[in-house]
């Protein structure tokens, strides 16, 4: 039996910089079989959830894949949801879309730079940050903790508790 | 008219294919035999998913059967320690066909295993079975069966039976029996349906064409590595295998480009050059002619193929890449055309992807035989997927999933999003970051 992982992300498909932290993620921590189908989907921007396109997109993933159970995860950043009304307001819409179609929601707090280099990076300087991560196998030094915490709280996420549900690990 | 058509092949033991592959060429009832959605077969894999292995293995069979002294030359049991499986060791074919002319429609299934033994690979195992006027209850019947050199079991009279035990005594591990038993029945002028089932074998593979890349032939690499391994030293200038090795490679230098043409069929030979230049003016519409520069070679000619643009003209060997591909690809494609069977390896390589649509198409609407390719172009599909039995995907795991008609899907938008079992990718472009250089 099969499983397909449909990975929905903010970054869009230039610069592409969250699938290379979960990308890195994935093949740091799990073992990738033959059984598992994993696709991308770049939303292009975190307002984008629940655009036509991107539920189009997964609707048709989800119906081509007859080889099993197709899991949607959508990988979130938190932003500055303690000090920021609307993005506070965005992620709990996104919380509640999620919960209410099934689908398990990543989040990085408060995004996916902070979690993986413990620090802020400049917007202008994320996408040659995200190739420096992957080039240097900067996952290595990534403290694992920090990527199991079911806690919203700086650098951390809970993106190895959410994808253990479904894959096997290599490593602890 | 008489046409072979096949049914289906197992695989086992061919460079990364350590577990049996099975393709299945038909799978409509047989009471009924239609093989016209059959004809075309496209293997898909990814790199290394033993694509060219499943085509080399039958190109092997085919010159073992065709070859008697093929296993007792050193160049092919070279290639064959380089080729078979190296944690196996042993190779499996085993072909299922159909021969069908006016009142005749029987099935055979042929098989042949090959097993290291001593530094060497011998057969070690050889089986005919045929079912005569196939219908749906018949089974099959063994013709004969070959274990470890030895007849197990041959359906013919004692008195045959006797006289071919000795006739290929100590022969059957480098031989393949199907040969001497066709041979056997020819000399001793036994002509019934019996004595026609080991021909049949042989037909077969004379109407089967194997095209494989030049660089899957290893033909360079053997001949090099067999011209080390046999330097003369010093003190023995004339060495008799070194020699027969400089001529073989002298040879396989010669008739790199130009092709050796016996004499007597020099007439045919330019018949198919003739229709060769048909088939190249429709990819090269500035092309006028080709001509054959011959030079006498004994009983042969070595010929040398000029193509002739009007105001210039350009020997074979400085064509483009794509043509002198078409060139190679010529004859399997008129053995198919012509109710052969062909494999093609890496049919697509230096194909321009719509002549490569339009050439399928045609073998698939016009063509008498069976054409089999393997091919990393996802733009066949779209014509293949309403056949039958016409896409296989190859996984890395050894296993076979054919393409099978469901509504509109598209199976090259399925292939890509990794929904066709076993094959799944997960490739992302980032997995190629910090792969090339600093």
């Amino acid at each position: 039996m099969g499983l397909q992982i449909i990975i929905c992300v903010e970054a869009d498909k230039r610069s592409r910089t969250d699938n290379n932290y979960i990308n890195q993620t994935l093949r740091h921590y799990y073992e990738i079989t033959n059984d598992i189908n994993i696709n991308y989907i770049n939303m292009g921007g975190k307002s984008k959830y629940n655009s036509r396109e991107v539920l189009k997109k997964i609707k048709e993933l989800s119906s081509d894949y007859k080889l099993g159970e197709t899991s949607v995860v959508y990988c979130i950043d938190t932003d500055s949801f303690e000090t920021n009304n609307t993005q506070k307001k965005e992620l709990d819409d996104i919380t509640a879309f999620t919960g209410k179609n099934g689908y398990d929601l990543i989040l990085f707090c408060h995004d996916v730079e902070e979690v993986y280099w413990g620090q802020h990076v400049h917007d202008d300087n994320k996408r040659d940050t995200a190739v420096r991560f992957v080039k240097n196998k900067e996952i290595c030094n990534v403290d694992t903790k920090r990527l199991m915490s079911n806690k919203l709280s700086k650098y951390h996420s809970n993106v190895l508790n959410i994808f253990d549900k479904y894959l096997k690990r290599k490593r602890r | 008219m008489s046409e072979f058509f096949l049914l289906r092949m197992r695989v086992n033991g061919i460079k990364s294919i350590s577990k049996e592959i099975q393709l299945d060429f038909y799978n409509k009832t047989m009471e009924n035999f239609d093989p016209e959605l059959y004809r075309v077969k496209a293997i898909y894999g990814e790199n290394g998913s033993g694509k060219t292995g499943i085509v080399t293995a039958l190109n092997i069979v085919k010159k073992i059967v065709l070859n008697p002294d093929y296993l007792s030359q050193q160049e092919n049991q070279s290639l064959l320690n380089e080729i078979v499986n190296k944690k196996s060791k042993e190779l499996f074919v085993e072909i299922e066909y159909v021969f069908h002319a006016p009142a005749i429609f029987d099935v055979y299934k042929y098989s042949i295993t090959l097993t290291q033994s001593n530094e060497s690979y011998v057969i070690s195992g050889e089986k005919l079975d045929v079912i005569h006027s196939y219908t749906k209850n018949k089974k099959f019947k063994n013709v004969f069966e070959i274990n470890e050199g030895k007849i197990t079991n041959l359906t013919a009279s004692d008195d045959v039976r006797l006289a071919i035990e000795r006739e290929t005594f100590n022969l059957l591990n480098k031989r393949v029996f199907v040969i001497e038993l066709a041979k056997y029945y020819f000399k001793e002028k036994v002509y019934s349906d019996f004595s026609f089932e080991p021909s049949s074998v042989l037909l077969l593979f004379l109407n089967l064409k194997v095209y494989l890349e030049e660089e899957d032939m290893h033909e360079m690499y053997l001949i090099t590595k067999l011209l080390k391994n046999n330097f003369p030293d010093e003190n023995s200038k004339q060495n008799p295998i070194f020699d027969s090795y400089i001529d073989k490679q002298i040879y396989y230098l010669d008739s790199k480009g130009r092709d050796i043409v016996d004499k007597a069929n020099f007439d045919s030979y330019k018949g198919k050059i003739k229709r060769m230049e048909r088939f190249l003016k429709l990819f090269k519409n500035d092309l006028k002619s080709i001509s054959i520069e011959k030079l006498d070679n004994g009983s042969q000619y070595k010929c040398e193929l000029i193509l002739n643009y009007g105001h210039y003209s350009v020997n074979r060997e400085f064509e483009s890449t794509g043509v002198k591909k078409l060139i190679k690809l010529y004859d399997s494609l008129s053995n198919a055309d012509n109710g052969g069977i062909s494999f093609i390896d890496e049919m697509d390589s230096n194909l321009n992807d719509i002549y490569l649509c339009k050439l399928i198409e045609y073998f698939m609407y016009y063509s008498k035989g069976q054409l089999c390719f393997t091919t990393h172009n996802l733009d066949p599909m779209t014509i293949l997927k309403n056949n039958r039995n016409s896409i296989d995907f190859l996984s890395s795991n050894n296993t076979i999933t054919s393409w099978k008609v469901t509504g509109n899907a598209a199976p090259d938008r399925y292939y890509r999003n990794g929904m066709i079992e076993n094959s799944p990718f997960n490739i992302e472009a980032d997995d190629f970051i910090g792969m090339f250089g600093e």
